[in-house]
């Protein structure tokens, strides 16, 4: 009856819309009747289980969320199953389900099945409580979506028991799930038109990455922080782009594509995951492995050493030793560090061997995460080298860190750290266009010692025929 | 192309005439695909808009028309004018821009007037006081219907 009512009264609306707008309605219900596609338009700017809930307004919306093509879920319940029941719409164009409730194996299928069987595009489950189902493993029909072309998991196993076929899939993003070589491989060989692949944080036993089948891949990110397990190689001949953020277990870059236009490299080590001894055993080999990973990226445009400093530490070390740097072709330089002692001989020396360099940015604002530099010295020791002098003809007037943090309140002494690192850099670079550095606002909020920075900073760019820029 | 020809004239249901030129209105996909048709001259009525809302929704498409190269505002200047546009529009003609956006088919219009409402209604109570959304079920049908979707009632 009340369908029919509002039937009548639509259809009334389209004869006579004259007099529907000439009345406008101060006070009166003129929101619900307003077209599906209003209100489904309204709904999709609100979140999900919002609009879920307006089912209890009126008659009118009672269903109107159930067409929405775009279901984002930021908590589930128990029951969820019964909502999702009512959803009328046959395609999903985007659904998200973050879990956060203790729920079953069978509940998990219903929710991967109602998104695949709606020909989901783009979807995203991510696990979101700690408790029970972390071996759960997706069933056959999630592996073979042909409507899929971006997908995200987070934090379950990647085993699927198929051979899987995503032939529409183009980004994949797994984020702190379980990854073993034969499931990427099959994995792989079930996207033909990947474009984008994305693994952060992840455990399991992933041996080798081998993208050479893979000829569409242009992205690849790879963090290898906290949970990573073992040695890796990575195959990548097709790529055009690289994240990778590697850890103290041994990762060797393999057959990098020619193309590889730009790249981000960096390392985390955890201070408390360094013995004494334990440092000093596998500086040697962290030194090796970032320079063939360096080598492997010599055909980069654009490179970004991230991770607050720790890459560059290790550069240093193989700097002090007289180890030989590839030669980089790199235009683009972005450096994320302090101006500390310990990453200035690896700085040197990349510029030296970057002979097209033409922007370089070095950003201060990040959070300093570098090994420390006791651990450094003792290294050196064991290379039979006496740090103090070896560090004093290498990088003359910079201090360590704990100098720096006690000079920052100090405008003098950082003005001269300041244009220490500048003249530094324009020795070192001779075909240096551009310069830009970014300073932690913390300790720069002075206006006008700022000015005098930039008055100090125009004198140097005049004098070297570099533009400098400095920001805060 | 002449003076006249870069001009078009809508026409709102109550008869008012503007003129503007063809770059602002064929932001509407509606008045595209009229202009397309040929069918109609320089002049478009447009019957499901009054004037005093097609004036506010020219004023929009001028904003963020690129007319000869002098559309170059920054997208931060552009998304604070819309902040403002929005921001003391009661709501009646806040609802009649949704349904002119509608009509004409003014994608970015559209999303900006919906994305007010959806701002001014964070909790289903907002939905009954800001949209005046009159409750037509009965209590019992009102409980059942929250029990069948009691996760989402449930904070």
């Amino acid at each position: 009856m009340a369908k029919r009512r509002g039937r009548r009264r639509r259809r009334q609306r389209r004869i006579n819309s004259h007099r529907k707008i000439n009345r406008i309605i101060d006070g009166a219900d003129f929101i619900s009747s307003m077209p599906d596609e209003v209100l489904q338009h309204i709904l999709s700017f609100i979140p999900t289980d919002l609009a879920i809930r307006t089912c209890v307004l009126s008659r009118r919306w009672r269903h109107a969320w159930s067409e929405l093509p775009c279901l984002d879920f930021e908590k589930t319940g128990p029951g969820i199953d019964r909502t999702l029941s009512s959803y009328r719409a046959l395609k999903i164009t985007s659904f998200r389900l973050r879990m956060t409730h203790d729920a079953d194996a069978p509940d998990i299928d219903s929710w991967v099945e109602f998104a695949v069987s709606r020909n989901v595009e783009k979807l995203t489950l991510i696990r979101g409580t700690r408790y029970g189902r972390a071996t759960y493993r997706f069933p056959d029909l999630f592996y073979l979506s042909s409507s899929l072309t971006k997908l995200r998991v987070d934090d379950f196993y990647m085993i699927p028991r198929c051979t899987v076929s995503w032939s529409s899939l183009r980004i994949l993003t797994l984020t702190c799930c379980n990854l073993y070589d034969d499931c990427i491989s099959n994995i792989l060989s079930g996207c033909p038109k990947l474009a984008s692949l994305k693994l952060h944080h992840f455990a399991g036993l992933l041996k080798r990455l081998d993208l050479s089948k893979s000829p569409s891949l242009r992205t690849l990110e790879i963090y290898r922080t906290y949970l990573s397990s073992g040695p890796m190689e990575i195959v990548a001949p097709h790529i055009h782009y690289l994240k990778l953020i590697g850890s103290e277990e041994p990762c060797t870059l393999i057959d990098v594509s020619s193309s590889l236009a730009e790249a981000y490299l960096g390392i985390c080590i955890k201070n408390y995951h360094i013995s004494k001894a334990g440092f000093v055993q596998e500086a040697g080999f962290l030194q090796t492995m970032v320079l063939k990973m360096l080598a492997q990226l010599q055909n980069a445009e654009r490179l970004t050493f991230g991770s607050g400093g720790t890459l560059l530490q290790i550069l240093s070390l193989a700097e002090l030793r007289g180890v030989p740097f590839p030669t980089l072709k790199v235009q683009t330089l972005t450096l994320r560090t302090m101006f500390e002692k310990c990453v200035i001989p690896g700085i040197a020396r990349l510029l030296q061997n970057s002979p097209g360099l033409k922007k370089l940015t070095v950003d201060t604002r990040y959070s300093r995460d570098t090994i420390m530099d006791k651990y450094l010295d003792r290294y050196l020791g064991s290379q039979g080298l006496n740090s103090v002098t070896c560090w004093a003809s290498k990088c003359e007037v910079f201090p360590t860190w704990k100098e720096i943090y006690s000079m920052l309140g100090c405008n003098d002494a950082t003005s001269k750290l300041l244009a220490s690192f500048m003249e530094l850099v324009l020795r070192n670079a001779m075909t240096l266009k551009k310069m830009v550095i970014w300073l932690g606002d913390k300790y720069f909020n002075d206006e006008q010692w700022f000015e005098e920075l930039l008055q100090m900073v125009g004198t140097l760019s005049h004098n070297y025929h570099v533009s400098i820029e400095l920001k805060r | 192309m002449s003076k006249s020809e870069k001009k078009i004239v809508l026409k709102s249901l109550d008869n008012e005439a503007f003129e503007v030129e063809k770059a602002v209105a064929l932001q509407s996909q509606t008045i595209w695909v009229m202009c397309e048709d040929k069918c109609v001259g320089n002049e478009i009525p447009l019957e499901n808009v009054t004037g005093q809302i097609l004036a506010k929704v020219i004023d929009y498409c001028k904003k963020h028309a690129v007319v000869d190269g002098d559309g170059d505002e920054s997208s931060e200047e552009l998304k604070n004018w819309d902040t403002e546009f929005t921001k003391n529009m009661d709501q009646s003609t806040l609802f009649n821009m949704i349904l002119a956006a509608n009509y004409l088919n003014i994608k970015s219009l559209l999303n900006l007037t919906c994305q007010a409402v959806a701002d001014k209604t964070k909790t289903i109570d907002e939905f009954h006081t800001f949209l005046n959304i009159e409750n037509n079920f009965t209590p019992e049908e009102e409980a059942q219907i929250c029990q069948e979707n009691l996760w989402a009632f449930d904070d």
